[in-house]
């Protein structure tokens, strides 16, 4: 590889680039580029995230998720021979090298050191090895007899075997991302075993046999590894098993002790990729080069939006895409057919990379979510979806925020309005609140959830069976119930890890895992670390290695929900709504937000009628009150506003009796200015000062009302000492009631330490002599 | 026999020439009256209005006391008069509170206005009178007769002096619960886009949860729902809720409040046909003669016709109270707006104990109707029950507004609500303490009729303490427009003790409105 020829594909190129509209997901330009002479293939080490190409003399490895990706590897010298396999060790110090299939090479990178290990059983044939941040080892060897799991020496020098786990393997999966190592065994390698090395200790899962259409009565087809994927989507791990002869894509799912199917989705081509994005399931149908897009936690079941092809984004010459960046500009004489997706050296790997063998190249692919929101009609589902975005987070934000705004400004049904607040609050309380940090930072591996769903969703499982699954139905029920017994058996086990949420819905609990635990979506959470740790300076970037992620889960995760908390707070206090939605960490819209970013925002404008505005909010307060969260004093100010302007006066009054509006100082100085054309209004507005203890405006309003011994008798009894004596005598001499300024001066004479001595003594003392002699 | 209460509704502006003084009268209780007794009642009363209008031309003449008789004066429209002549009852405590039957008879043109519009606008559009003597005839012997038990007139008395008349009692729910009938109203409001629902209120039982009414609306409506409309309807079922919710037995809070005993003395009257003097449902209509616009014949409607309403099978509310067109076909009940023009049908939904009255603009069509009911069916039946079986929870019971110790009625008068004491709780009040309150009532009617008058905008605010003979304390406090009436019976003896519990009161359960600081 690295001879690029420049063909003239660039008419494909300027089509492909034309359809770059119309598509959902893409691979932004430039790619990682890894030409290196004499290369012996390519590797992606999910657990570090690096892309490893191994040359003759030497393991060049990029780090992939720096940006902009730099151009020098990181170089480690090594001796002449094959090379099948390159992991490096979590913490980034030893190169593990699998030279053939009996013996692998470890190099201590530190010191240069090198040890062998060959596998335990002399027989079995060695099929790969992985690291691991289990307690219990530190490597493990997939063997064709069974799992190997050794432990470094302390010096890093060696390895001594901990455990041995027998059993025959015709082909394994592994992926960091979910810790678990699928086995498949028996002759039509269809009977798949797993463990699961989480930082609480290595998982069992259950043997369970994938189903496989036969192709002829007479023929048992051979599962391959290609066709089985693990996949991590919202903390949840799900097995995936392309069935090409029925066309479809079994799902099955981990739980703590059991495998239970998840039904199907169709594929339309024989040749299909998989690739988890954002939590999102990207099917590439490689024959007619579209991808289709599910989300698994979505209630249609159906794709997100429209198939349409991938395409390239940013590369040179396709102005159309509108964010070529600047170093396009260097390669913009590469018209070459690396532009080529769905190219012959295409490999997808997990979760959401693509390795082109043929031209040495790194993708990694997109979604491009403004495209999503554009296209799609059922704007619920739509939020919901931008709502569990965490990748563009602030991007969602915003598209979440625009879409509801248009909805509001497009005047669509109250229905329609009231299910699309409802997303908003219901995610928004389900990830604000303080008691989900700690349900995330408890270290979840194969679902916590998983031994504990709830009737609801079993209900909503048994439900969907007939209409997904078909025949399969009966076993999927069956398979429920045991899901059932399995909770009775399991829940002891489970009380250390928040039973507390237990009746809440698994598919709740399930994303809070996803959102706070980085262990669980590695690649999105080391993204968003590096982002903060660039931010936060330099000083760190040695450990910008996500090993150092993975290999402490649990202080990190710690540290995230930290994070997470602090940028909670941030948005409360947010003053600029806009600078704050393009900082946003997560996708979710605080009440303060919805009140400055969509309400005020299509009040100012005047295109929507207030009374409209006014059924909007309502249901928005309806939405957040059924989700308890607590909505700002601003809306409901802009609420009084809203109705007085169409003079809903008592409809106010019922707002404000029937605590929908609660007292607040800004609704109760609204309700004043309101109550200058309504009289009963501003005495409501009256009692809620008092209500609150707003001294200084309430006395301020019974002086203005002449109410001057009341205010005096109020300043008595609330011992108020934020208004000046003064501000009395003067009200009391505007009155021109000398019996009252007599009164006023009395009282302060009495009443006021030291008033004697202050000047008002001595100028209002003439005041009261003068108007008293008047009077007299 | 002379009936012991005549109502007489007269033009002044009407029969000016002598001769013709019978086209004054525009409607007269009882209707059996002697024409030459009715004329005199309109002449002493055009007298003295006459009379009293040359010292004060706005507020001439609001109550005569004779030695015999009382007469209360109500201006209902320009010259337009209503007086009610009351005889005394020399052996009752019975003592009349002049302003109670007032709200009687305002409550009555309320009502008249919201279901025919003004009368000027019925004597100005048919000018011979005829429309509105039907109408008027239609209408005033149905709501008189909810006074009636047998022959006797039965005037709001003292037992019911810790009731106000002509308001709202409110029922708030929890803010969840009360966001989603927001939420619900507006809904329904915002169905066939542009709001042809011009207003909801949503009742639960006999009590209003939330309305986009105006307070004068809101408490004309909701008496109508109260006398007419819940208790036909109410009526088929209480006794398999009460049995079907065993927690609160005495949960029927329609028995506990006022209207309740209205409605009691209604199935009474109807039950045992007593009220002769009354048309029955069943006597064909009297006054069937009027013409609408468009000249085709139609009845006149009696929306107070007892025992008129009755619930659908879907749960709507019906009535043939607006008379039927063309045999079966039900008209639908229509009503009018203060300060509007349009003609509102009433569309009403009844589920269990909550009601919904919907306001639908006639020009709708009757298609606008059955299409909001049945999207109403589809979308937001559920809802309503969803909501209606909140409410049964959070319904503390008859007695939630109960405080121990005190007997009370608190309203406000700015948005026409009040709330008091469980009937059942009142009537453990001795007749001394209630005949007291009565009499303090009616020195606080005329105090704030008085300031009523008076255009200063301020806010009577004044407190009045009494100790009547057996040791009970009658406090009132009024502020803001707020009123609270209090009995104690069995308070401590002195003054400041007294008043300090009506402090307490107020602070505990009023926001402390009426708490002088």
């Amino acid at each position: 590889m690295g001879k690029y020829l420049a063909s003239s594909s660039s008419s494909s190129r300027s089509l492909l680039s034309g359809l770059g509209a119309l598509s959902h997901a893409y691979v932004e330009y430039p790619p990682l580029r890894f030409n290196i002479l004499g290369a012996a293939g390519v590797m992606y080490d999910d657990g570090n995230k690096l892309l490893v190409v191994p040359s003759p003399s030497k393991v060049n490895a990029w780090p992939v998720n720096q940006r902009p990706t730099c151009e020098s590897p990181d170089i480690t010298p090594i001796k002449e021979g094959p090379v099948l396999h390159i992991r490096l060790s979590l913490d980034g110090k030893i190169l593990a090298v699998q030279r053939s299939h009996e013996e692998v090479e470890f190099i201590n990178k530190d010191n240069g050191s090198v040890f062998h290990q060959k596998c335990k059983a002399g027989t079995a044939r060695i099929l790969g090895l992985f690291w691991s941040d289990c307690p219990t080892c530190d490597l493990v060897l997939v063997t064709s007899s069974g799992l190997e799991m050794y432990s470094l020496y302390h010096g890093g020098n060696g390895l001594k075997l901990v455990e041995f786990k027998r059993s025959s393997v015709s082909w394994y999966v592994y992926t960091h991302e979910s810790r678990l190592v699928l086995l498949a065994s028996g002759m039509q390698c269809k009977t798949l075993s797993g463990f699961q090395f989480s930082a609480t200790g290595i998982v069992r899962i259950p043997k369970f046999d994938v189903a496989m259409t036969k192709p002829e009565s007479n023929r048992k087809p051979v599962l391959a590894p290609e066709d089985i994927r693990i996949a991590t989507m919202y903390g949840r791990i799900y097995c995936l098993q392309v069935d090409r002869v029925a066309m479809q894509l079994n799902l099955y799912r981990f739980y703590r002790d059991a495998v239970v199917p998840q039904g199907s989705l169709p594929i339309y081509s024989r040749n299909v990729a998989l690739s988890v994005v954002d939590n999102v399931l990207l099917i590439h149908e490689i024959d007619s080069k579209v991808v289709l897009l599910y989300d698994i936690l979505s209630e249609s079941k159906g794709t997100i939006s429209a198939p349409l092809p991938l395409i390239m984004r940013g590369a040179p010459r396709s102005v159309e895409t509108g964010n070529s960046s600047s170093e396009t500009d260097l390669l913009g004489n590469l018209v070459t057919p690396e532009g080529q997706v769905y190219g012959k050296g295409w490999v997808f790997a997990n979760p959401d990379v693509v390795l082109d063998h043929h031209h040495g190249l790194f993708w990694k692919i997109r979604l491009d979510l403004e495209a999503i929101a554009a296209s799609s009609s059922d704007i619920p589902t739509l939020l919901s979806f931008l709502q569990r975005r965490r990748h563009e987070a602030s991007k969602a934000k915003i598209l979440s925020v625009e879409v509801i705004r248009s909805m509001i400004v497009e005047r669509q049904p109250l229905p329609l309005v009231a299910s699309a607040m409802d997303v908003l609050t219901s995610s928004y309380a389900r990830l604000s609140k303080p008691s989900n940090y700690y349900y995330g930072s408890s270290f979840g591996r194969i679902d916590q959830s998983a031994p504990k769903p709830s009737p609801q969703h079993q209900a909503e499982q048994v439900r969907d069976t007939p209409v997904r699954l078909g025949a399969d139905a009966d076993s999927v029920s069956r398979s429920v119930e045991t899901v059932i017994d399995n909770r009775k058996d399991l829940s002891p086990t489970v009380l250390g890890s928040g039973s507390d949420q237990d009746d809440e819905d698994s598919d709740y609990s399930s994303s809070r895992v996803e959102v706070n635990t980085p262990a669980a979506d590695g690649v999105r959470i080391s993204a968003n670390r590096d982002v903060s740790r660039v931010s936060r300076g330099r000083e760190k970037e040695k450990q910008v290695d996500s090993c150092s992620v993975t290999s402490q889960p649990r202080p990190i995760s710690e540290e995230r929900s930290r994070q997470v908390g602090e940028q909670v707070d941030v948005e409360i206090s947010v003053v600029d709504p806009l600078a704050a939605l393009k900082e946003a960490s997560s996708p979710l819209i605080s009440p303060e937000e919805m009140q400055q970013s969509v309400f005020n925002v299509v009040e100012e404008e005047m295109t929507v009628d207030s009374t409209y505005l006014v059924a909007a909010i309502i249901e928005y307060m309806r939405s957040a009150a059924a989700e308890q969260v607590k909505v700002n004093s601003g809306l409901h100010v802009l609420l009084v506003q809203l109705l007085a302007q169409e003079q809903r006066y008592h409809e106010i009054w019922q707002l404000v009796v029937g605590k929908v509006v609660p007292p607040s100082r800004p609704v109760a100085i609204k309700l004043l200015e309101t109550g200058t054309q309504h009289e009963a209004t501003r005495k409501l507005g009256m009692e809620m000062l008092r209500q609150i203890h707003g001294h200084t405006e309430y006395i301020k309003e019974l002086l203005q009302e002449g109410r001057v011994l009341e205010g005096l008798r109020y300043v008595r009894q609330n011992r108020v000492d934020s208004v000046a004596p003064a501000a009395f005598l003067e009200a009391a001499i505007s009155l021109n009631d000398p019996q009252k300024l007599a009164s006023v001066f009395r009282f302060c004479i009495d009443f006021v330490p030291n008033f004697t001595l202050t000047p008002d003594f001595t100028m209002y003392s003439s005041v009261v002599s003068q108007q008293c002699s008047i009077s007299a | 026999m002379e009936e012991r209460v005549q109502v007489c509704l007269f033009d002044m502006s009407r029969g000016q020439v002598e001769g013709q003084e019978l086209d004054k009268i525009l409607f007269f209780f009882p209707s059996n009256c002697p024409i030459p007794s009715q004329l005199s009642v309109v002449g002493l009363s055009e007298g003295l209005i006459t009379f009293t209008r040359i010292f004060s031309p706005l507020t001439p003449c609001e109550l005569m006391e004779a030695e015999r008789h009382t007469h209360i004066f109500y201006q209902c429209e320009p010259d337009l008069w209503i007086v009610m002549v009351v005889e005394k009852v020399k052996d009752a405590e019975e003592t009349i509170r002049e302003g109670a039957l007032r709200t009687v008879l305002k409550d009555a043109h309320n009502l008249f206005t919201f279901f025919y519009g003004s009368i000027r606008a019925l004597l100005e559009s048919h000018p011979r009178g005829d429309v509105a003597r039907s109408c008027l005839h239609a209408f005033f012997p149905d709501y008189l007769s909810d006074f009636l038990t047998g022959k006797k007139f039965r005037i709001p008395t003292i037992s019911e002096s810790l009731t106000n008349r002509g308001t709202v009692q409110l029922f708030i729910p929890q803010r969840e619960t009360l966001l989603e009938i927001q939420s619900l109203q507006e809904h329904l409001k915002s169905w066939f886009g542009g709001g042809k629902v011009r207003h909801v209120m949503t009742l639960f039982y006999n009590m209003l949860i939330s309305t986009t009414l105006s307070p004068a609306d809101a408490s004309v409506l909701f008496l109508y729902a109260t006398v007419r409309m819940l208790p036909s309807t109410h009526s088929r079922a209480p006794r398999s809720r009460s049995s079907s919710r065993r927690e609160n037995p005495p949960g029927d809070p329609s028995n506990t409040l006022g209207f309740g005993k209205l409605r009691n003395l209604f199935t009474n009257l109807t039950t045992s046909q007593t009220a002769e003097s009354m048309a029955s449902p069943q006597t064909p209509r009297a006054y069937d003669l009027s013409v609408d616009d468009q000249g085709s014949k139609s009845s006149v409607p009696r929306p107070l016709q007892p025992e008129a309403w009755w619930k659908d099978a879907d749960g709507f509310l019906c009535t043939y109270a607006w008379g039927s067109e063309t045999g079966r076909v039900k008209v639908l009940p229509n009503v009018r707006l203060q300060g509007s023009e349009e003609t509102l049908n009433l569309c009403v939904y009844q589920c269990k104990s909550v009601t919904l009255v919907m306001l639908v603009p006639k020009s709708g069509g009757s298609e606008l109707i059955s299409n909001l009911q049945q999207q109403l069916l589809e979308k937001a039946a559920l809802r309503i029950q969803k909501i209606e079986e909140k409410l049964v929870k959070e319904w503390p019971g008859s007695n939630a507004y109960h405080v121990a110790g005190y007997r009370y009625l608190y309203s406000d008068l700015n948005n026409k609500v009040s709330k008091f004491s469980p009937a059942n709780k009142v009537a453990t009040l001795s007749m001394d303490s209630l005949a007291a309150l009565n009499r303090i009532r009616a020195e606080i009617d005329l105090e704030m009729g008085r300031s009523e008058r008076s255009s200063s905008l301020q806010d009577k605010e004044l407190e009045l303490c009494v100790r009547t003979k057996q040791n009970a304390w009658v406090i009132v406090t009024t502020r803001g427009g707020h009123e609270l009436y209090t009995v104690q019976e069995k308070a401590s003896n002195t003054l400041m003790y007294a008043c300090d519990a009506v402090d307490k009161l107020s602070r505990r359960y009023f926001n402390g409105i009426f708490s002088s600081d």
